[in-house]
């Protein structure tokens, strides 16, 4: 299985027999411990920049006790993806009584996952320094990883305006969310959105084409949930819970893979708690809130567009509720508990909009 | 719940936007320096790309390419090569002339600034902006690095040259290289004291160093001058690729 064909990176001018470089980049940086508060990430972390060229699907393991471990190192690097080649690196210096391992993953997700667990932990009482080693990439894989990396990001690009489109739809509807701060940011996507080609007609887009490629925005089940109502009002709580199953499936495993391409320290550090917020908001948040959450949206709704006129125009824009939806729980308990979590939820929303997002404008500095 | 995903949006551009501040308002280079490392970092995620480019980060990266520390060009331009990915950011970048910036950052001294720098050029890359991409310098300078002896440094080059240009253009250039040379992708010398040191130890130039007098302390222009002479000298020799390669 250790295979011959990862050779050294080889020079135009060094032979087979010169000892593997070591880069700079092969170095344990620093940890930087200067970091405001609101900067801290979860892990303390060098001040580095990560991009794609530094990005590899090789790995280099160093640290690892020289008591004949490899099966179990190449075993535990499994853990994370498929290993396609492997081989100590006996020729690159190596600290005393530890050997230095190349690992060549098929997949770059996996490398990033396996040098995110594996990097400065303890194994076989030594502790792992794992970084990435892209001198050992061929021209081939160089090249296939800057393609990969480049249409990841276009398929990325491309389904965020298809999601942007799909939220101005939902929120030309009667929610509550109708403020100055989202309407102003709705436009700047629209504009955003204008060159990918598609219409605005977001109604006619069926729902299941956009599920593959990335998870839907949160409100999406609520629309499709209000569209049924047109149809059915005792099934509309039903095929919400299905929808909101159907999403919250999707979303998971869309989630943990963006946290995990986030944490594997490509991110700065305090995008880790972000990310790893929402996933875990998101995963938590029980079905029956949800529900209640989108009762009290619309009829909070109906509500607003009785008394409150700013707004309200575009508030009224898009499909229209055919009826109030029910208030009354029928249950004296339940009515209490809708109220509070009401209350609570308007408290959460004011703060919200309270907070400017208006753009900062960079004074441009001379060049 | 169905509000969570523009919160959440709502906190990020704020989060970077605090970022952005606190970068423009410190005095302290150590925080900039994290603060610039932070955003850079945060455009490798698709999902910023939309609050980056209004916070005017792109432009952020773009001014940092000119600053004397090396370690605001370095991020600055990992932050380009992030963003540069996305087709809305390459054409902000498009916009602001990144072109010339960032084919500057090719004669850096480091190589990640370098790597980064090919790889932005890569990607900005459009139908309108190839002719001033595959400009006959930077093809001679990705000539050059593809004989390089890192293998990061080549490989990328050797890619960029397969997928930027024509087979044509690269014979074009290599035959033009045989008459003379550009300056792109020379690293330019920090100090008279160093240049010719830093000039012969990066072209690894065994017994050439008689062409650059170390006894007079030159400006740095002038040492290029002379080391381009001295390339352009050897231009005859058979095998005066050698000579370009990186130390």
């Amino acid at each position: 299985m250790v295979s011959k064909n990862m050779e050294a990176p080889v020079g135009n001018s060094s032979g087979c027999w010169n000892v593997p470089e070591v880069y700079k980049h092969h170095e344990q940086r620093k940890v930087c411990i200067s970091r405001p508060k609101y900067r801290e990430g979860r892990k303390a972390k060098a001040v580095k920049v990560y991009t794609i060229n530094l990005e590899s699907r090789y790995l280099m393991v160093q640290g690892v006790p020289a008591i004949g471990v490899m099966t179990e190192l190449i075993q535990l690097c499994a853990l994370y993806g498929a290993v396609e080649e492997y081989r100590p690196l006996d020729e690159y210096p190596a600290e005393e009584f530890t050997e230095v391992y190349l690992v060549k993953f098929q997949k770059l997700t996996s490398a990033r996952a396996a040098k995110r667990h594996m990097d400065e932990k303890s194994f076989y009482g030594g502790v792992l320094h794992v970084c990435y080693v892209p001198e050992y990439e061929t021209v081939e894989d160089t090249r296939l990883k800057l393609q990969d990396r480049r249409s990841y990001i276009i398929r990325a690009a491309r389904s965020k305006a298809r999601e942007n489109e799909q939220k101005e739809g939902t929120n030309k509807e009667p929610t509550a969310s109708g403020t100055a701060t989202t309407s102003e940011r709705i436009i700047t996507r629209q504009v955003n959105t204008v060159d990918s080609g598609n219409t605005s007609g977001t109604a006619n887009i069926s729902p299941y084409s956009s599920f593959p490629l990335l998870p839907l925005p949160p409100r999406e089940h609520h629309y499709y949930g209000r569209k049924n109502e047109h149809m059915n009002i005792l099934t509309e709580d039903k095929m919400g819970t299905l929808h909101t199953a159907i999403i919250n499936t999707q979303q998971q495993p869309g989630q943990s893979s963006s946290s995990s391409q986030s944490s594997s320290g490509i991110n700065g550090g305090t995008e880790h708690t972000l990310t790893l917020n929402q996933a875990s908001t998101v995963r938590f948040v029980p079905r029956s809130t949800n529900l209640e959450n989108r009762k009290r949206k619309m009829e909070e709704a109906a509500g607003h567009s009785l008394t409150d006129v700013s707004g309200k125009n575009e508030l009224l824009i898009g499909p229209k509720l055919p009826e109030t939806p029910k208030l009354d729980m029928e249950d004296e308990s339940l009515n209490t508990t809708v109220s509070l979590i009401r209350n609570t939820l308007k408290q959460v929303e004011s703060i919200s909009d309270i907070k400017p997002v208006e753009k900062k404008k960079k004074p441009r500095r001379r060049i | 719940m169905s509000q969570k995903g523009s919160v959440e949006g709502c906190d990020r551009f704020e989060y970077l936007q605090t970022l952005v501040t606190e970068f423009q308002d410190t005095d302290s280079e150590e925080a900039k320096e994290q603060v610039l490392a932070n955003l850079a970092n945060f455009a490798y995620d698709p999902k910023n790309m939309e609050y980056l480019s209004q916070l005017q980060v792109p432009d952020l990266f773009l001014d940092m390419l000119t600053e004397e520390n090396e370690n605001f060009v370095e991020f600055g331009m990992g932050g380009l090569c992030n963003l540069s990915m996305d087709p809305e950011c390459r054409d902000i970048i498009l916009q602001s002339s990144g072109i010339n910036l960032v084919t500057n950052c090719l004669s850096n001294q480091r190589e990640e600034t370098v790597l980064s720098a090919i790889t932005t050029l890569m990607n900005l890359t459009t139908p309108s902006s190839r002719s001033q991409i595959t400009d006959p310098a930077i093809l001679q300078c990705m000539l050059r690095f593809s004989l390089a002896e890192s293998p990061r440094l080549r490989n990328l080059a050797i890619v960029f040259l397969q997928e930027c240009c024509t087979e044509e253009q690269v014979a074009q250039v290599e035959q033009q290289m045989q008459g003379q040379q550009t300056a792109i992708g020379i690293p330019l010398p920090k100090d008279e004291g160093t240049a010719e040191i830093c000039l012969c130890s990066r072209y690894s130039i065994p017994g050439r160093q008689k062409y650059v007098d170390s006894s007079v302390m030159l400006h740095p222009h002038v040492i290029m001058k002379n080391f381009y002479q001295m390339l352009l000298s050897d231009s005859s020799t058979p095998n005066w690729e050698t000579i370009c390669l990186w130390s």
